[in-house]
């Protein structure tokens, strides 16, 4: 019957391979055996305060051991974990502790003094500071927590960045990070010789999603903090990591003449495979890593944090389509609707809907959010559309006649010019093809003359002359893509899960640049 | 050599609300990620008007505030 919790799966991998090493961190490391030893007596200690099952119990640590240890520990006592990403700001800390009543918070004591603001606003009643978790897992030494639980029980919830408004909590069952862990490592191969790089946090659906891989696998984890891109490439030989999951800004560094220094004949005979989510690759990044990689293997995923992964294109297309997001993964299906409710034609921009495994369980504390992002199956008859739930993703894609899919933008963010519906993400990449610039974002200004223009910021790798950028996009574009203004920044603020803050980027530019 | 230590712990208690002892380490202080470092090593290079290239960023050059005062140092000279 095993597994249907997300402990199982280590609770197996430890009597596979007890005295293999589960997750490695600088020097410290822990086997299979020890950590699901460390993590009962951590539940069973956790049990012993007295608080309910299905408590939320926030975990503010760095990435490190002890933050996996507090992750299974809690999920061992049957509570659910809130992995909280320290370099949020207060607010945005006071309001997730709020938003889910959490209780008891496992903290790093650097964080004391921040904490000593934001906690009274709170109903945090207990702090279990980082050094006491050793004292308490000595205390409890081969103890073991007692709890029935079952796959629809409420794992984690995740906070998404959110780029309008505070963080949204999203509810994810045991199941559904099961059934997560199980369709990625079977698409991507993952065997128990792996040594994947933990690079993205956490509190992120696919940073979580290496480690559940993990102790799925019985394989090898090794915790990274990425501050510069030189280290990342060190670590990949050093530590002979096989499998690299990464972000579109982690590739913008690497491949940033000021920022990394390239070995053009570097090779990473170890590195089997590299996986982007979180954001689109531009396809001239995606060429980079072929020619600086090209003996390994490049999946494109595309997935958002209410259904998990929904697509990713198979390695052996990213040369002839690298711009696809491929199709739908195993166990789930993927169509693209237009506002009728009905499948779209080939060639024709619609919404991306998901059903099938890794839907979750919707907004907490939200059901009229739930509710408009996961529906009834429109493509069922009428009468029983309410039989399947299915995740209206709030993105525009299309599909080719192979049924291979292509991101188009966010719904919400569509500019109108000239009658053409023009999505910001083709402005930008066509800004980004040249040589001059590092980033960009477009967007739409309305005008009174009933003419929307194309606004575009970017931020230059050295020096960049706008006419000749202007020019550029007119000789590689149909008119209507060509930005009516253009202004250089700085830089641009970014998110803490590194995506551009796009809001925020057109706050500052309208505030630097208009009376 | 002090007044860049201060310059720097102002810029940290500016940007992130924050106090950083001069030999405390950046990278395990749990204030800064990697964005906010480009941001860090933008005004280093603006504010003390030095050029640094792919060989500089190292984490060995900007573990703390006292390191990074000594390799700008080094680097003017």
């Amino acid at each position: 019957m095993k597994p249907f919790l997300v402990q199982h799966f280590l609770e197996i991998s430890s009597q596979k391979f007890p005295d293999k090493v589960a997750v490695k961190h600088g020097t410290e490391s822990i086997t299979f055996a020890d950590l699901y030893q460390k993590s009962g007596s951590l539940g069973y200690g956790l049990q012993g305060l007295g608080i309910a099952r299905g408590a939320r119990v926030g975990i503010l640590l760095d990435k490190s051991i002890a933050q996996v240890l507090s992750i299974l520990g809690t999920l061992k006592a049957g509570f659910i974990f809130v992995t909280i990403n320290p370099i949020l700001k207060e607010k945005q800390i006071r309001h997730i502790l709020k938003d889910c009543g959490i209780r008891l918070l496992i903290a790093s004591e650097k964080y004391r003094r921040p904490l000593e603001h934001i906690l009274p606003d709170t109903e945090v009643e207990k702090i279990i500071w980082h050094t006491e978790l050793d004292e308490m897992i000595g205390a409890c030494q081969d103890k073991k927590p007692r709890h029935i639980g079952t796959g629809e029980d409420i794992g984690s919830i995740i906070y998404t960045s959110g780029s309008t408004g505070l963080p949204k909590g999203i509810v994810i069952s045991h199941r559904s990070l099961i059934e997560g862990a199980r369709i990625v490592s079977g698409y991507l191969q993952i065997t128990e010789h792996e040594r994947i790089l933990g690079l993205l946090p956490f509190n992120f659906d696919y940073g979580l999603n290496q480690l559940t891989a993990t102790l799925y696998k019985g394989c090898t984890i090794v915790l990274f903090q990425f501050f510069m891109p030189n280290s990342l490439l060190n670590i990949l030989s050093d530590e002979k990591i096989t499998g690299l999951p990464a972000i579109p800004t982690i590739w913008s560094a690497v491949f940033n003449p000021q920022m990394c220094k390239l070995d053009p004949g570097q090779r990473y005979p170890d590195l089997r495979y590299i996986s982007n989510t979180g954001g689109k690759l531009p396809v001239p990044i995606v060429k980079k890593i072929r020619q600086h990689f090209p003996t390994t293997r490049l999946f494109l995923m595309y997935g958002l944090t209410e259904a998990f992964r929904s697509t990713y294109l198979d390695p052996g297309e990213v040369d002839r389509r690298p711009d696809s997001i491929g199709k739908a993964i195993p166990n789930v299906w993927v169509e693209v609707i237009n506002k009728n409710g009905k499948i779209c034609e080939a060639g024709e921009v619609g919404e991306l809907i998901h059903g099938g495994a890794c839907i979750s369980k919707g907004y907490w504390n939200n059901p009229e959010l739930t509710a408009r992002a996961f529906r009834p199956n429109p493509l069922l008859p009428a009468e029983n559309q309410f039989l399947d739930r299915v995740v209206f993703s709030g993105d525009l894609v299309k599909k080719d006649r192979e049924g291979f899919l292509y991101y188009v933008g966010r719904m919400d963010a569509m500019i109108k010019k000239e009658g053409y519906r023009v999505s910001p993400t083709e402005v930008e990449e066509l800004l980004m093809g040249h040589q001059d610039v590092f980033e960009a974002v477009a967007y739409g200004i309305e005008s009174q003359m009933a003419k929307n223009e194309i606004g575009a910021l970017v931020v230059a790798k050295g020096e960049i002359d706008i006419k000749a950028l202007t020019n550029y996009c007119r000789q590689n574009a149909p008119e209507y893509l060509v930005p009516d203004r253009i202004l250089v920044m700085d830089e641009f603020p970014k998110t803490e899960t590194g995506k551009i803050d796009r809001p925020r980027v057109i706050k500052e530019a309208h505030a630097k640049y208009d009376r | 050599m002090q007044n860049m230590i201060q310059t720097l712990a102002q810029y940290i208690k500016d940007t992130y609300n924050a106090e950083l002892e001069s030999q405390e380490n950046i990278f395990s202080a749990g204030i800064i990620d990697s964005i906010g470092f480009v941001n860090l090593i933008g005004f280093i290079t603006e504010e003390f008007k030095i050029e640094l290239g792919p060989e500089d960023l190292v984490e060995d050059n900007f573990y703390s505030l006292e390191r990074i005062a000594q390799f700008i140092s080094e680097k003017k000279e």
